[in-house]
């Protein structure tokens, strides 16, 4: 069974061919970067994506080796994300699924990014620590949900790091430029870290690190640095309290070597696994969508054309696992 | 001496202290952090820890006593409490102690006091009454959205770990909490726990 | 209250492709603003896209520029 997964949410448009058996056969994308300076304008992106769909949907096929024809169901991020890119997905796959009467799957993005996390680590029932520029949060499966365990109490670690990348002139997204700028010195300079519980809260340190922003390099490795003890501070709780023996980090973020870093110390402390998605497949990508879809195919029909939603927002422990 | 406990916090050891049955915690240094925030935050919440437990026990809020603190290695002797921690209880009894702890926090937050680590595991029944353990993050503060803060961790831990029953324990909680802080308070705090909840969410990445 | 109606058609488009915009498109048109509204017909070789406004012109302008890209798109996929 071959599923093609789309993934418009925000900054990137991907397209991925995968099969039942978790063979990626393509994973094509384009992503959009904005002006140096300067956040994600939603129509902007929206309009990068409708002009590089076509591109990327052949090249997926291609690359894959396959016509259109010869998909089986396909699926695509019904949300949550920025409503215009979402739109160019959501018409791109409804097109495909109406003419080619093939069945169509809507996925929630942040768990494509946690399957596909299970898929490539082999984790089975992990606490799941999901960063990116949409999520910061610690979760656990439990009675057909992903339950809670810890989230972000404001602004998410990606738009954290994002953030303060574009107010010292980087083009989004960031965290690479970060963490190159931050290897490059070991001085710390105190920062507020705060974690209430298994909670995070970043807006005061984004505030404080713009203050120190003139030394970049310092600036950054101390943002790492105190960010990431809390991020790693709320996980240690949350797997001391839910006993669980495997850690997975998926999302953006994920593919931040001093993060992993920290994550595997206290892994070893608490005498768990560390899994942390490739860092191939941490950002958004189509793979995704399509694993996620083809998960969902195995308890039950593709959805009505009609009900095919787009949703901004969209709780991810407000969604229903059947598979 | 006989380590029980690898916490997230600290570690914790079985020891004796004027021959009484006592707890050693020791907050450890965190070889991943950075060493000038990882010594600030161990001592500050080694000062904090001992001093707040004190605190609450004289608004009549059962904690361990305090026999010992040594700053330079963060560490705090405290009285063994024996019993079971309300995270392994079984539901009913879970939904029973959640009003006491309803009780406990309402007069915590009455007195200036918050938490800040509201779980199940910070909880120990122990011969009929509740001790309340962890005070690492604790804080001094009357704001209602920190007061807020910790009813919403509890929720988010009642709404997890405990799903099943979180209706029941939920609302037995705020029945003891409403007994303390009065109504007002109480539709006050509850609603910041809204506004905290619908936030953190996908927002628009600007 | 300036109110305004602008009607869109594409000629010669097969009843198959015609069918597939329409659903491709229909399933947004749950979420739009006050006073504004789109209905899409597909008659004979022609999709026809009705819209219907008051007041707001820009955001009308905005919907219909939306509108036409996925239009565009929808097209394209399809080959």
């Amino acid at each position: 069974m071959l599923c093609l997964g789309i993934e418009s949410t925000a900054h990137t448009f991907a397209c991925a061919v995968v099969e039942k058996n978790g063979k990626i056969h393509s994973d094509v994308r384009k992503i959009y970067r904005p002006p140096e300076g300067e956040g994600i304008h939603p129509r902007e992106a929206s309009r990068h994506h409708i002009e590089s769909s076509t591109k990327v949907l052949v090249d997926s096929l291609q690359q894959a080796r396959i016509k259109i024809k010869d998909l089986d169901i396909i699926a695509y991020a019904a949300g949550p994300g920025l409503g215009p890119c979402l739109r160019v997905g959501a018409v791109v796959a409804r097109s495909l699924a109406s003419y080619y009467k093939i069945p169509l799957y809507p996925v929630h993005h942040a768990i494509g990014h946690i399957d596909l996390g299970k898929l490539l680590t082999g984790a089975k029932d992990p606490l799941v620590l999901l960063v990116s520029g949409g999520h910061t949060m610690l979760l656990a499966f439990m009675k057909e949900k992903w339950r809670v365990f810890g989230e972000t109490l404001d602004i998410t670690l990606g738009q954290l790091l994002d953030q303060f990348g574009r107010s010292i002139g980087f083009a989004s997204p960031c965290g690479k430029n970060i963490e190159e700028l931050a290897a490059k010195t070991s001085t710390y300079i105190q920062l507020p870290y705060v974690v209430k519980g298994n909670d995070v809260s970043f807006s005061g340190l984004l505030s404080a690190t713009k203050s120190i922003s003139s030394q970049k390099e310092k600036a950054c490795f101390s943002l790492q640095e105190t960010a990431f003890a809390m991020i790693s501070e709320a996980t240690e709780r949350a797997l001391s309290f839910t006993k669980k023996k495997e850690l997975m980090v998926v999302g953006g973020v994920a593919a931040n070597k001093r993060l992993s870093n920290m994550l595997k110390s206290i892994c070893k402390r608490q005498n768990c696994k560390f899994y942390v998605v490739p860092q191939q497949f941490a950002g958004d990508c189509g793979a995704q969508i399509a694993w996620t879809g083809l998960l969902e195919a195995t308890a039950k029909k593709g959805s009505a054309l009609e009900n095919t939603f787009v949703r901004q927002s969209w709780r991810l422990d407000s969604v229903n696992i059947n598979y | 001496m006989k380590l029980i406990k690898k916490g997230a916090e600290g570690d914790l050891y079985l020891t004796t202290w004027n021959k009484q049955k006592s707890i050693l915690k020791v907050r450890k240094k965190k070889a991943y952090r950075n060493p000038l925030l990882d010594e600030k935050i161990r001592r500050q919440r080694t000062i904090k820890e001992a001093q707040i437990i004190v605190e609450a026990k004289s608004f009549g809020v059962d904690t361990p006593l305090i026999y010992l603190v040594d700053i330079k290695s963060c560490s705090i002797v405290m009285q063994h409490i024996e019993g079971t921690l309300v995270r392994d209880l079984s539901d009913s009894k879970l939904v029973r102690c959640c009003n006491k702890i309803g009780y406990i926090v309402g007069t915590l937050h009455k007195n200036g006091i918050m938490h800040g680590d509201l779980t199940t595991s910070n909880f120990i029944l122990s011969k009929n009454k509740l001790v309340t353990i962890d005070f690492g993050l604790a804080n001094k503060t009357s704001k209602p959205e920190d007061h807020a803060i910790d009813l919403r961790l509890l929720k988010e831990i009642l709404g997890s770990a405990h799903v099943y029953i979180m209706k029941k324990t939920w609302a037995s909680f705020l029945s003891g909490y409403k007994a303390i802080v009065g109504p007002t308070r109480l539709a006050q705090v509850t609603n910041l726990v809204s506004v905290i909840e619908s936030r953190g969410r996908y927002a628009t990445v600007v | 209250m300036l109110a305004c109606k602008v009607k869109i058609t594409i000629n010669n488009i097969s009843a198959q492709k015609a069918q597939a915009v329409k659903s491709a498109l229909e399933p947004d048109n749950v979420n739009f603003p006050e006073n504004l509204s789109l209905q899409i017909e597909n008659v004979d070789n022609k999709l026809v896209f009705i819209f219907q406004g008051q007041d707001n012109m820009k955001k009308m302008i905005a919907t219909i520029d939306e509108v036409l890209e996925h239009v565009q798109v929808s097209l394209k996929v399809i080959e």
